[in-house]
């Protein structure tokens, strides 16, 4: 994918067009591995660090407050359920076109943690801050963040 | 000028693999949390963060420094990224060591990383970006490119046999044997290295150090904190000298037989350290060593010249009759360089001034040099042949 | 010392089913800004186009609307000879993709003639057919031009450098 050339008659200035052909392969790392395989057994795995009394999820492989690494012990199962606590409607996607259907992202604090999870949020009509919700799951899971379809109401 | 003196107290380095399993923010927590281990302190007592990453577009995360903040211990503390590709990893600790020299900060951790392994179809595709978007690209170029041309422009001006070059390869791979890191310390026959598969000529495969991914630490601090947190001098390196260059990026315009830019960096930092007589035989006697940068096995040698410590054309033979072995008469990159220990771009410079703390405070294990080990200096070298970074660091007990 | 970080082979990273891809969609159009405008028209015109600094006293190519050395613009463009002194050269086995090629493309920096800091010139391909063990650094060299129609305006408008006989 080399640089072409765009040319615009009497233009006074011109461009050069390019592009950047590689992409990208991401290990999932330590906690991560846990997550994901969490998420693929309909599982939330998340982990507490007991000196700040802070649980994550997704789970860190440290703390980032004390600093300690948070081994296997710290991990655990979480509640499926939790709150919203943001909400946005897409109407657009990455390209800038409009959605023929659009849906919600939500910012959710599952039961039990600290941190928030970003995800979307599935046949509520009008999601309200404070709502309960619960995960849905999809049928076919590969241990990815599409396992989890979203959040719907509990 | 006045500052405050800075020493470096400890290090924290990971291994530097091809593939990690570690995501990077969990790479820099492995060397972040050494390090303070190491020096004895925790995240609490950090007043400032550094993050040294080169182009986000090896580990495909952009935003790096946002990204690596919580991996290096700079949740909720100041934080600065230098970027200048692989010069990062010597002007990381330089700005590590702005930040107390000017009293900025009093207690800082530096922490450089990269992971090479999530870029496809190859960490080389990445380097397209090195070339300019619209003259040079076109072209269809690739990274080896540039230094096939300078190795060839180097070798023609000082009329250099291949044999001295491929020999910094057989140096720098087998000292890498002896480091705990490393990711190919091997040591290779000069045959081996002559031979190996051609690329572009005239680079071989074996002239080449093999990208990894990695992360290296560094705490530093004043002296006052030094002395209140128990430190040994005997595990502090002072900051004794430090520089910075930049060339344009008109590689074509320059002379690729000798940087320049590494000259003016190297004579910041020996002026600064009030080292004022800059020949060879001076500098080789006033420096116990040196760790130039080694991407490639006749960039070492090129840097050597523009840090004065050879003159021009002369290091080639240097290496080639043994000096500058480990137990030579003036020992080059005694770590294994990049060339044996692995090339994480930010990361592998880190690896090289983590090597002048273990020296100079006797840490170094199997790699430890004999007599008198009582300053060293780092270069590294980065983005479009245009940055030399020096860093220079003595012994606790030096005056 | 003891040092952490779990190596994976090769087989290990790519088929491991929870890694995550990412193909991201980089397209960029980059505006060819004043000077490399004016050089890349010259390339059309079948000209290569270089700028002179009256302060510095010195002519570069490529052209820059300013000069680095005193900082003033450098607005006066000249023309120079299509013809050059291979300032380096290398023989490349390899790709931008890392594949390798049978037959090697040959990358060289081509000082410009005319251009009175030395070097300056910008990197090109010198004609792979020619014979290896006849490039030497130092030759004299010509540009080899695509045909006035399928000339564009890039760099690409030269197809490459062809090496001049010594008389």
């Amino acid at each position: 994918m080399l640089p072409t050339r765009r040319n615009i008659k009497n233009a006074p200035t011109t461009s050069v067009k390019g592009g950047f052909p590689v992409y990208y392969h991401y290990t999932v790392g330590i906690s991560g591995e846990k997550f994901f395989y969490g998420l693929k057994d309909k599982k939330f795995i998340g982990n507490t660090c007991e000196a700040c009394d802070f649980t994550y999820f997704p789970p860190k492989m440290f703390c980032e407050d004390c600093f300690n690494e948070l081994g296997d012990d710290t991990y655990k199962e979480l509640k499926l359920e939790g709150t919203i606590v943001g909400v946005s409607k897409v109407f657009f996607d990455f390209r800038g076109q409009k959605l023929v259907e659009p849906y919600h992202m939500g910012l959710i604090k599952v039961e039990g943690s600290n941190t928030t999870f970003f995800h979307k949020i599935v046949d509520i009509e009008n999601p309200e801050i404070d709502q309960k919700v619960k995960a849905k799951w999809n049928e076919d899971r590969a241990g990815s963040i599409f396992d989890l379809e979203g959040f719907t109401s509990s | 000028m006045s500052s405050k003196k800075v020493g470096m107290v400890s290090v924290g380095l990971t291994r530097f693999n091809r593939r990690s399993k570690e995501t990077p923010k969990e790479l820099a927590y492995y060397s972040s949390k050494m390090a303070l281990d190491e020096a004895g302190i925790t995240r609490k007592d950090l007043d400032g963060v550094i993050i040294g990453s080169a182009p986000d577009a090896f580990d495909g995360v952009h935003q790096k420094h946002e990204y690596l903040t919580d991996g290096s211990g700079g949740f909720n503390k100041p934080t600065m990224r230098g970027y200048v590709g692989g010069g990062t990893g010597v002007f990381s600790p330089i700005q590590g060591w702005y930040s107390v020299a000017s009293g900025v900060h009093d207690v800082v951790m530096v922490t450089t990383e990269e992971k090479m392994s999530s870029i496809q179809p190859s960490a080389q595709a990445g380097f397209l970006t090195i070339f300019d978007n619209l003259i040079e690209r076109p072209l269809g170029p690739n990274l080896v490119w540039i230094f096939a041309l300078e190795m060839k422009r180097y070798m023609e001006t000082y009329g250099i046999p291949k044999e001295h070059i491929a020999s910094v390869s057989v140096k720098n791979k087998g000292n890498a044997i002896d480091h705990p890191s490393a990711m190919l310390g091997k040591n290779f026959t000069l045959d081996e290295v002559l031979n190996s598969e051609i690329l572009c000529d005239p680079v071989r495969l074996l002239d080449i150090s093999p990208v990894a991914d990695g992360a290296v630490s560094f705490v530093m601090m004043t002296e006052e904190k030094i002395k209140e947190f128990g430190i040994s001098k005997d595990d502090v390196a002072w900051v004794d000298g430090v520089g910075w260059n930049v060339d344009t990026t008109m590689w074509t315009n320059r002379d690729l037989s000798y940087p320049k830019y590494v000259e003016k960096a190297a004579k910041q930092a020996y002026n600064m350290a009030g080292q004022k007589d800059h020949s060879p035989e001076v500098l080789r006697k006033w420096l116990s060593f040196a760790e130039p940068y080694d991407p490639f096995n006749y960039k070492e040698l090129h840097h050597l010249e523009g840090l004065q410590l050879f003159a021009k054309g002369e290091a080639p033979k240097a290496a080639f009759d043994g000096v500058t072995a480990r137990d030579g008469d003036f020992p080059v990159t005694p770590s294994g360089g990049l060339l044996g220990v692995g090339n994480p771009i930010a990361a592998a410079a880190g690896m090289k001034s983590a090597e002048l703390y273990l020296q100079l405070t006797g840490k170094a294990g199997k790699r430890q040099l004999s007599g008198d080990v009582t300053r060293g200096l780092a270069q590294a070298w980065g983005d479009l042949m245009q940055v030399g970074t020096v860093l220079i660091l003595k012994g606790g007990r030096v005056d | 010392m003891d040092v952490r970080g779990k190596r994976l082979t090769l087989d290990e990273f790519m088929n491991t089913e929870l890694s995550v891809k990412h193909y991201p969609e980089m397209e960029y159009n980059w505006a060819t800004g004043v000077a490399i405008t004016k050089f890349l028209k010259g390339l059309k015109n079948g000209k290569i186009l270089g700028t002179y600094c009256n302060d510095c006293d010195r002519t570069v190519c490529p052209p820059r609307m300013f000069c680095e050395e005193c900082f003033n613009p450098m607005n006066h463009y000249v023309k120079l000879p299509d013809t050059g002194v291979i300032n380096t050269f290398s023989l490349a086995f390899i790709r931008t993709d890392a594949t390798r090629r049978e037959k090697a493309e040959i990358p060289a920096v081509i000082d410009i003639d005319g251009t009175s800091i030395s070097p300056s010139g910008f990197l090109h391909l010198i004609d792979e057919d020619v014979s290896h063990d006849k490039i030497k650094i130092g030759m004299k060299v010509k540009a080899v031009w695509k045909d006035e129609k399928d000339r564009i305006g890039d760099i690409t408008d030269i197809k490459f450098f062809e090496l001049l006989e010594d008389d």
